[in-house]
């Protein structure tokens, strides 16, 4: 398999090990350039690569070449220069060019000091050639030749004295033979303590001792060569240490070696510079590091020379990778809703345009391919002199941000349509309550068979739809708060799916982890929100498919997500693989209203985010047009403890005793009392809050308390359930008390006993409804179809 | 060549190599040119091989001191045709110009003659004199090395090419790499990264 653009190749990396092997023939530094330069020109990405004696400022480089200094300490070769005509192709190549380059100069270094030594060894040989001529011609004048040996020395001396380097000589005791001036200075010792003594002892601090000793005694054994170069610390007598370099010749003797003499070179203040530098540029990384935001900051050429974590992990880019790119490469910046790229900041302060103080937000495209909405600001970096020398990008992820304004408009949004809405449905609600009472009465005055009474019951069916309806509207609206039970999610989600996909083609694949906690929640609720998301992914699907349902616990922490509080949830996913959503509408989903289907109402998500949020949970959806959608919701995991207490409500009830009804509606009551009376109850109706007082008093007078009474909570111009209840309940504590109303929003029904009541049901309701109602609430009675539970 | 033989010594190098190889040693060491050549030569001929040398750099007294040490005769080995022995100029610049078709022509003739005479391969080492870069028809060294490549698939003879690194310039150097598949590096003959196949020669 071929190497993908970019990656290194194990070829090219034998080229340049090839060349660095090979080099070493050429015998001048002229062909060793032009063989590396060939060479080099070879390599992928590059146009031609050429040896330029120039050793000048990178910062200066012009778009397109590459320049690598062929340099070493101080001693400069000029620079490979490559003209690149692929960067992706060349980018892996660079640091081993670096090192290549380093190398080419370490062997160039290494022949012009042979050479220079050659020279030096040459004017010596010379010098004792005429030294020994001149001694040979004056020995006959031996006061003349010890003259002439004492100037000689002194000359030699004078040469050691002015010398900028330290001039050490030891013999094979590594005593100090010569030592010159400038080394005795930088010792702090005068000559004639120093010579004679140790050099270990004199010069070399403890803890570089017995290194320094070892490589020593390796060359006077012989074992081996004595390195041309060596660095190492010196302990001045004041106790300073000074990092000296050291150029070594070992002093033989008929071939075994007897000493060694050393020049060195103070080079403290640059190690120091570059300790200095180091410490700077850690400093540096570690400022950048710890910057919460995304940092990349460029050359003047627009390209990435350094990058914190942080802007690594947004980018997706790592450092090593993003290096050499152009920013617009590595911080690629679309517009959200046209997806056309944007001008990035750095584009525009590159062509002088004024951009300090800017912000601009966009989408930044990963490396990965994802999404990320960010702001960002640049500043130009100057040099001492002013001269901008590159940019500084910063950068911060907004997409949290984002995801939470567009929470709170949308909760603002659906306030205002739900408080219109909602008026409406209630009037309506209410009309439907009589409606629906009459019918179903009449349904049961009905015997089975009669033609009225399918045509009745086919009424109910219609009623019924119509009265989904208002109440989805009612719970979309301001009101609908949840009447919360501690249920199993589990049970929940298996029966609710199974309800929705009764009668479709689509396979469900239910994946519920055992850590899935059980919730408070309205069950009716949240199976509402269960069946339009199933129907949604149904109705995605045209072609049929499967929905994949998947449920787990999650523990969410402070900030883990915009719109919900921490705590432990369940999160359950509905995911289809249907036609998915546009980005562009994928925002209005939960719009009340809005549809992408022919027929619908497009209250169905509306209404589920609704509810989600009177539960302090939350609904959000993920889609990509044409690969499906995945609606997430966030259920309240019920307390520790709660879970696993509840049931659910027995089917059925018979009761018996006295019942009171109270509503203003005649229609109302007299439904009501045909339920009750259907459910084995002997039913007292009353109109207002004052009469319904009375009748209680007058049955416990009696000595025939009313067991049940279900109370319309307002009365128009009176007394309603929800003033009377205090004093009833005074005079009948052990009354199941039902409070009933056509607004759901009123918090008597979701939140009964804080009001006096034993439970709530919203108007309209059937008479199974409310013998369901009673039935969790009531003693059990023969006839029952099982215990009920108290909450 | 011995129909089953598909290795061969060459001598100075750690491996073995196929038969038919083309190798090039880049050397800046006297010493190290005339150890290869007389260590190349000595193995061929000790495996019965034609063998030949083009080189100006080799006397007649090292020849028989190296083959006497290998207990091998130079006269001898002259006398049976199965070596042969040139200066590069009278080779290579033969009539004072470079032709690499005569050359080509010149080393099929060599390996053909081998066959013949029954043995059981064929060697020659060169060296290229630095007079190439002025002769007439120098410019199509680097032609003659690529159709070397070609040839020596037909007629697999095992040449090692030598180039002193101190009389050509770099540029040449990188240049003779690109047309030799082996390379000698410190007594070691590896593949060459920087080969480049004799038809993208052509295309270029």
């Amino acid at each position: 398999m071929s190497p993908a653009p970019g990656e290194l190749r194990a070829d090219i990396l034998a080229r340049l090990l090839f060349i660095q092997s090979t080099a070493g023939h050429l015998p001048t530094a002229t062909g060793v350039m032009e063989f590396v330069c060939r060479g080099l020109a070879q390599l992928p990405g590059v146009a031609r690569a050429w040896h330029s004696e120039a050793h000048g400022d990178l910062a200066g480089s012009e778009p397109g070449l590459e320049r690598f200094p062929v340099r070493l300490d101080a001693h400069h070769y000029g620079e490979m220069v490559l003209q690149v005509s692929d960067p992706v192709e060349f980018l892996p190549y660079s640091p081993h060019l670096t090192n290549l380059a380093f190398m080419v100069a370490v062997l160039l270094e290494e022949r012009r000091r042979r050479a220079l030594e050659a020279v030096h060894q040459g004017e010596l040989e010379q010098r004792v050639e005429e030294r020994t001529r001149q001694l040979s011609q004056e020995v006959g004048d031996r006061r003349a030749a010890e003259a002439l040996a004492v100037a000689e020395r002194q000359r030699a001396e004078a040469y050691l004295e002015i010398a900028e380097a330290i001039i050490v000589e030891l013999d094979e005791e590594a005593r100090v033979v010569v030592l010159n001036k400038r080394g005795c200075d930088l010792l702090g010792v005068p000559p004639q303590e120093a010579l004679g003594r140790n050099w270990f002892e004199l010069a070399i601090p403890p803890e570089e001792r017995v290194g320094v000793r070892a490589v020593f005694e390796r060359v006077l054994a012989g074992q081996s060569e004595l390195p041309d170069y060596y660095d190492n610390l010196i302990v001045t007598r004041a106790g300073a240490r000074r990092a000296v370099a050291w150029h070594n010749v070992a002093l033989r003797e008929g071939g075994r070696v007897v000493g060694t003499r050393s020049s060195g070179l103070d080079i403290t203040e640059r190690k120091q510079a570059e300790l200095a530098l180091a410490a700077e540029k850690e400093r540096l990384a570690v400022t950048l590091r710890s910057i919460g935001d995304g940092v990349i900051t460029t050359d003047t050429a627009g390209r990435v020379v350094e990058m914190n974590q942080v802007a690594e992990e947004l980018t997706g880019w790592p450092l090593q990778a993003a290096a050499g790119r152009t920013l617009e490469e590595v911080f690629a910046l679309v517009d959200a809703a046209t997806r056309e790229p944007i001008r990035s900041l750095t584009e525009r302060a590159s062509a002088g345009e004024p951009v300090a103080g800017q912000r601009i937000q966009g989408l930044l495209l990963t490396r990965g391919g994802k999404e990320r909405a960010v702001a960002d600001s640049v500043a130009p970096i100057r040099d001492r002199a002013g001269a901008t020398i590159g940019t500084v990008l910063v950068f911060r992820d907004i997409s949290e941000r984002l995801r939470l304004l567009e929470h709170l408009t949308r909760s603002q949004r659906l306030d205002a349509i739900g408080l219109l809405a909602g008026g409406i449905a209630h009037d309506f609600n209410n009309l439907l309550g009589g409606i629906f009472g009459y019918i179903d009465e009449a349904r049961n005055l009905c015997k089975e068979g009669e033609p009225l009474s399918e045509a009745l019951d086919r009424s109910l069916e219609t009623l019924d739809r119509a009265r989904d309806l208002t109440r989805q509207l009612l719970t979309f609206s301001k009101g609908g708060a949840p009447v919360r039970r501690v249920v199993d999610t589990r049970t929940l989600l298996e029966r609710g799916v199974q309800l929705s996909l009764s009668g479709s083609a689509v396979a469900c694949r239910l994946d519920l982890a055992p850590d899935l906690p059980w919730v408070e929640v309205d069950p009716n609720q949240v199976g509402q929100v269960i069946d339009n998301l199933v129907r949604n992914a149904v109705e995605a699907m045209p072609g049929g498919g499967k929905v994949d349902v998947s449920a787990r616990g999650l523990t969410l922490h402070g900030g883990d997500h915009p719109a919900l509080a921490p705590g432990r949830y369940a999160c359950v996913e509905v995911r289809d693989s249907g036609v998915g959503i546009a980005p562009e509408v994928v925002t209005r989903v939960f719009d009340p209203f809005f549809t992408t289907k022919a027929e619908g109402a497009g209250l169905g998500l509306a209404t589920s985010y609704s509810i989600m949020q009177r539960h302090q949970g939350a609904i959000e959806v993920e889609s990509q047009l044409g690969r499906g959608s995945t609606f997430r919701v966030f259920l309240p995991a019920a307390p520790e403890g709660r879970a696993g207490a509840a049931q659910l409500a027995p089917a059925g009830h018979r009761g018996s005793g006295e019942a009171l009804v109270l509503d203003d509606e005649p229609y109302l009551r007299k439904a009501l009392t045909r339920m009750l009376s259907r459910l084995g109850y002997h039913v007292t109706a009353v109109a207002t809050g004052e009469e319904a007082i009375e009748a209680t008093r007058r049955a416990v007078a009696e000595g025939t308390p009313f067991s049940v009474a279900v109370m319309d909570l307002t009365i128009v111009g009176g007394m309603g359930g929800r003033e009377a209840i205090a004093e009833i309940r005074r005079l009948a504590p052990e009354m199941v008390a039902v409070a009933a109303s056509g607004y759901s929003t009123d918090p008597v029904i979701s939140s009964p006993r804080e009001f006096g009541f034993t439970a709530g049901i919203a108007k309209p309701f059937t008479g199974s409804e409310l013998a369901q109602i009673l039935a969790l609430h009531s003693p059990a009675q023969p006839g029952s179809d099982g215990g009920a539970t108290r909450r | 060549m011995n129909a089953e033989q598909n290795s061969v010594d060459l001598g100075f190098a750690k491996a073995q190599v196929p038969v038919g190889t083309h190798v090039c040693q880049i050397f800046s060491d006297a010493d190290e040119r005339t150890d290869a050549l007389l260590r190349f030569l000595t193995r061929g001929l000790q495996a019965l091989e034609s063998t030949a040398c083009f080189s100006e750099n080799v006397t007649e007294q090292e020849l028989e001191a190296w083959f006497a040490k290998e207990g091998l005769s130079l006269a001898a080995e002259r006398a049976s045709g199965r070596f042969a022995n040139s200066p590069t100029k009278q080779v290579y610049f033969q009539d004072g110009r470079f032709d690499p078709d005569r050359m080509i022509a010149l080393l099929t003739q060599f390996h053909l003659a081998s066959v013949a005479a029954g043995r059981p391969g064929a060697r020659i080492i060169g060296e290229m004199s630095p007079e190439i870069a002025s002769i007439p028809g120098g410019t199509r060294l680097l032609e003659y090395e690529s159709r070397v490549n070609h040839l020596l698939q037909a007629h697999p003879v095992t040449a090692v090419c030598q180039y002193d690194a101190r009389c050509f310039d770099g540029a040449t150097i990188m240049d003779v790499l690109t047309v030799h598949p082996m390379m000698v590096i410190r007594g070691a003959v590896v593949l060459n990264p920087f080969y480049v196949a004799p038809e993208s020669i052509a295309r270029r």
